[in-house]
């Protein structure tokens, strides 16, 4: 009978701990489960498990098992004087009985307590401690097949939870894909696609709902030169901070995106169902840009003045309305661009909104940016010189000028296409041909008979250009190629080379001087009209802005300020040089004024090389 | 030497009137914490202690019990105000229902040296919460305590501390006082070992495979002559728990309270493939046991310092068992304790004990007693 019972029970034992295993695939969860059991099953005080992680391939010592090698868990609650039990039992685990295929058990006996150390192969070992009495031996042997279930059951829970942490790992990397698909790295704001897909969603819900929105198209000015002079840190740091300034424009379901180097599009949908107050709102958040880039942006070594193109178009419009989403989004998204432009056109440092009227502009402005693309190649450009004249009337020197005859768009004003060509870089290329052109019919004049009659050749240089960070080489090679006079060159800077970095600028142009260029400032007057860095300027002289001149001998306004522009050239000696004369009243007005030469239709217009050749050859042709 | 136990009063007729007297005149003592100890009794409503509790600036915990235990005397109405001269912290856990899928987290130190369980004894998961507290207790503390509730088994409010008095909650009790736990029944077995070969919570289905109502009816009817079919299932029950074999303890006695078609539904868990036997008792044993449990711990703990008051949860029915011997073991176990000494308690619905290995157990008709140590004032 007793016999009976002691086989029940261990079946009963055997049995109850065996379901209690895998209940769970969180291995701290399945072990406190199987814990639970076998302490209250086996009256056990406490319960020790040592077991390899799945992730440590090798001990570092396999003579001696080290508690780092091992995880350990204590079941109940770890006390301070179990963080010594742990110590005390580490010592009697035997690595080589991990490798037998069957358990072993091992038994220690300690103050009022008794261990049973089982190893479980290729696992670890559990450890049962048992106050006061022993286990009976029937027992004990029964427990090694549970204890091999336990083990498999909680490399399954490790494999598990390893294939959830690779799972997680993948999840996040999807995220970061996915994010890095939709999100500008620098900035952290959505990018272009992610604005498409959101501007999709608004044109649908927008027609849905018979709401307006607006998108305004943001560009930072004069980015590239600040970008060309301070570097590009200085200038992504930059488009971090206005990204931060902007985000506080916008509220939930708006999107601010990067969709360029300096361009963000600001994206709000639903504003409202009548479009007059939709384009009040526009106009208020337009307002508000502007406003939040009045006060300098602080970077880490720079303090920078910016100032905002916008533009803005508010949709849907006739124009959209009936065009599939894809095509209605780029559409907003080109007008809102075009408007931006136009605010670029308009001195910067504002906002337009779309009208049907700019489209035109627009597409004519395009297409004069492609052309320009093969106008080099095609040798559409021409060079003209515009003759300066002493106060007298006698040629002193030249103003090189570019024209350009475009078979397709026929004669493009300078005034049209260089804005043009500096917003796209391509002034660069023309920059670098007026120079090189320049300096040959320089050293045409030079071989003429009568050349020292002229005393220089003038060249405009673009506030790109002079940026560019190899300006001083390209300069020097152009120049060197020729075997240029430089006596007879000069180079015309405008002040808003100077103004936006004196320091940089004077440095630069010091330079040049140093190594025999001569410079000019043009259009002075007509900008900042600083005088407070003329000085730091090392100039040769000065061009009084045309706009003065029209009418002066009647514009008393005019003549106060000509008149001193006159004297501070003189206080500086720099040579004073009139453009714009298109009367003999106007000659008049200058007859005895300390200038140095005029410029102007009243005396000659620009004209092709071989003309100034020929004027030069015989002056009464003028 | 200072003592557990400050002050006992007792109060015959539960109001809001007489118990804030009662709590007052304990706070006059200065006691630094209060036991409340209530009768169950239909007759009163206990919604008061929802309002009245939260003005003290002491812990005052207690609960509602079908008697109340003080210095050899049963009481079956009214309610014992213990005020307590050691500092406790009390930690409600409400909502016993959902407690698997709540986040445990006791608010008391669980550094102390004692843990008092007081549980709503009708509420689920009582097993559960118990492997809890033992999972973050450890071995550090001694855990005891007991079931609340009334002997109607309908469940209400019984539950009581600060914020008011709760139905289905726990409370723990930290106690800056070493106990000494005695824990015997005396019930002894007569039939088993049983395979409890399909159970579920306390609801056994099948004993070796068989319907659990029929073998349980089988072994129970050749030792009574009570019949099943014409007696209330409880009346024969009581007489004939079931006991789970432990290999180092007393067997842990399980209550069969009633029936739910072929199976029997026991006051605690009964563990799916355990060892069980069907148990007897007989008034001298059981009465002996409780004694015996409580000499046992006294000789143990004597060695080194003094008891001094104690606390009891002894199972209601224990009394319903021994009926008008039940003030014998009352007798027999007050008898232990030195003149001076209080013993108070109550007659619980279920009692918790550390046991002998150190896990929290959830007992049925056994009696737990707490001996706490005297501590030395200055010597």
């Amino acid at each position: 009978m007793e016999q009976i019972k002691q086989t029940l029970q261990i079946v009963s034992i055997q049995h109850e701990l065996a379901m209690s295993i895998g209940k769970s695939l969180h291995l701290e969860s399945m072990l406190t489960n199987f814990f639970t059991t076998a302490q209250r099953r086996l009256s056990l005080n406490t319960i020790y498990l040592f077991y390899k992680p799945t992730n440590v391939e090798h001990e570092s010592d396999p003579s001696q098992p080290n508690k780092q090698d091992y995880s350990y868990l204590c079941f109940p609650k770890q006390h301070e004087s179990d963080t010594e039990q742990q110590g005390y039992l580490a010592q009697y685990l035997q690595p080589s009985a991990l490798s037998d295929q069957t358990s072993t058990l091992q038994t220690i006996e300690n103050k009022d307590k008794l261990f049973y150390i089982f190893s479980i192969p290729t696992f670890g070992w559990i450890i049962l401690a048992r106050l006061h009495s022993a286990i009976e031996p029937a027992i004990l042997s029964a427990l090694p097949p549970i204890f091999s279930r336990l083990a498999i059951s909680c490399l399954a829970c490790l494999e598990h939870r390893d294939l959830l942490i690779e799972v997680e790992a993948r999840k996040a990397a999807e995220k970061m894909i996915t994010r890095q698909i939709y999100t500008d790295t620098l900035t952290n704001l959505p990018n272009r696609k992610l604005l498409s897909v959101n501007l999709n969603k608004a044109i649908g819900t927008a027609k849905r709902n018979s709401n307006f929105g607006a998108l305004f198209f943001i560009d930072l000015d004069r980015f590239k030169i600040i970008n060309d002079t301070m570097g590009h840190g200085v200038g992504d740091e930059l488009l971090v901070a206005l990204a931060v300034l902007l985000k506080q424009c916008i509220s939930e379901g708006e999107t601010l995106a990067r969709v360029g180097g300096d361009e963000f599009i600001l994206l709000m949908p639903n504003i409202s169902q009548d479009e007059t107050k939709t384009i009040t709102r526009a106009h208020s958040i337009a307002e508000e840009l502007i406003k939040l880039v009045s006060q300098p942006i602080k970077l880490t070594d720079h303090t920078i003045y910016i100032t905002l193109s916008i533009g803005v178009c508010v949709f849907p419009n006739q124009q959209t309305h009936t065009l599939p989403v894809q095509q209605a989004s780029d559409a907003i998204i080109k007008n809102a661009d075009i408007a931006m432009y136009r605010t670029k056109h308009n001195n910067r440092n504002g906002f337009h909104f779309f009208e049907n009227a700019m489209e035109t502009n627009a597409i004519q402005r395009a297409n004069i940016e492609k052309q320009l693309h093969v106008a080099l190649q095609e040798k559409q450009f021409e060079l003209y010189y515009q003759p300066i004249v002493h106060p007298d009337g006698a040629l002193t020197g030249a103003e090189a000028l570019v024209r350009w005859n475009s078979p397709s768009l026929g004669m493009v004003s300078p005034a049209e296409f260089i804005p043009i060509a500096e917003e796209s870089g391509q002034i660069i290329d023309i920059s670098q041909w007026i120079l090189a052109e320049a300096c040959q019919f320089i050293n045409q004049l030079v071989s003429m008979p009568n050349a020292t009659n002229i005393d220089y050749v003038s060249v405009n240089i673009s506030p790109r250009q002079f940026c560019h960070p190899h300006f001083i080489q390209q300069l020097q090679s152009t120049v060197n190629q020729y075997q240029t006079d430089l006596s007879r060159l000069r180079l015309e800077i405008t002040e808003g080379v100077a103004i936006d970095d004196i320091e940089t600028a004077v440095e630069k142009i010091q330079q040049l001087v140093d190594l025999g260029f001569q410079f000019m400032l043009d259009d002075f007057g007509s900008g900042y009209s600083s005088l407070s860095y003329l000085h730091k300027l090392p100039l040769c002289a000065i061009k009084i802005d045309r706009s003065f001149i029209s009418n002066i001998n009647t514009e008393s306004s005019n003549q106060v300020v000509v008149n001193a522009i006159i004297d501070i050239a003189s206080h500086f000696k720099l040579g004073c040089i009139i453009e714009g004369v298109e009367s003999v009243a106007e000659v008049d007005y200058f007859k005895n004024k300390n200038i140095q030469a005029i410029q102007g239709y009243y005396f000659h217009r620009p004209m092709r090389a071989e003309a100034f050749l020929a004027l030069l050859s015989n002056p009464s042709l003028g | 030497m200072s003592s557990l136990i400050a002050s006992v009063n007792y109060i015959e007729t539960v109001n809001e009137v007489t118990m804030l007297g009662a709590l007052r005149d304990a706070q006059q003592h200065n006691v630094k914490a209060v036991f409340i100890l209530c009768c169950d009794n239909a007759d009163e409503d206990l919604s008061f202690f929802n309002q009245c509790l939260a003005e003290f600036d002491i812990p005052i915990f207690g609960g509602v019990f079908p008697g109340l235990l003080s210095d050899g005397k049963v009481y079956e109405k009214g309610a014992l105000i213990v005020g307590f001269a050691v500092d406790v912290n009390v930690s409600l856990h409400a909502n016993m229902q959902n407690a698997a899928e709540q986040e445990f987290s006791p608010t008391i130190n669980l550094d102390c040296l004692s843990i008092m369980v007081l549980v709503d004894g009708l509420a689920n998961n009582i097993d559960y919460m118990t492997q809890q507290i033992f999972h973050l207790v450890g071995h550090g503390a001694n855990v005891f305590g007991g079931g609340a509730g009334s002997l109607s088994f309908e469940q209400k409010p019984c539950i009581i501390c600060n914020q008011g008095i709760f139905a289905d909650a726990l409370l723990m009790i930290s106690l800056d006082q070493p106990f000494e736990l005695a824990i015997g029944h005396g019930w002894e077995k007569l039939a088993g070992p049983f395979l409890a070969s399909q159970a579920q919570g306390n609801q056994i289905n099948s004993l070796n495979f068989q319907s659990a109502l029929s073998v349980y009816q089988n072994v129970v009817s050749q030792h009574t002559e009570l019949d099943f079919n014409s007696t209330p299932f409880f009346e024969i029950a009581k007489t004939f728990p079931f006991g789970i074999e432990r290999l180092d303890d007393d067997m842990l006695v399980r209550d069969p309270i009633t029936t739910e078609q072929q199976s029997l539904i026991c006051v605690g868990n009964i563990p799916e493939n355990t060892m069980l036997y069907i148990l007897h008792g007989e008034t001298d044993k059981l009465i002996l046991a409780a004694s015996n449990s409580v000499k046992t711990a006294l000789s143990i703990g004597a060695q080194n310092r003094e008891f001094g008051d104690g606390i009891l949860f002894d199972c209601i029915s224990r009394k319903l068992f021994l009926t008008g011997d039940y003030l014998n073991e009352l007798t027999a176990i007050q008898n232990n304790f030195s003149s001076g000494t209080h013993l108070v308690g109550v007659l619980a619905l279920g009692e918790i004990a550390s046991g002998k290995a150190g896990m929290v157990n959830f007992h049925n008709k056994t009696a737990v007693t707490g001996l706490s140590y005297r501590n030395k004032d200055s010597d």
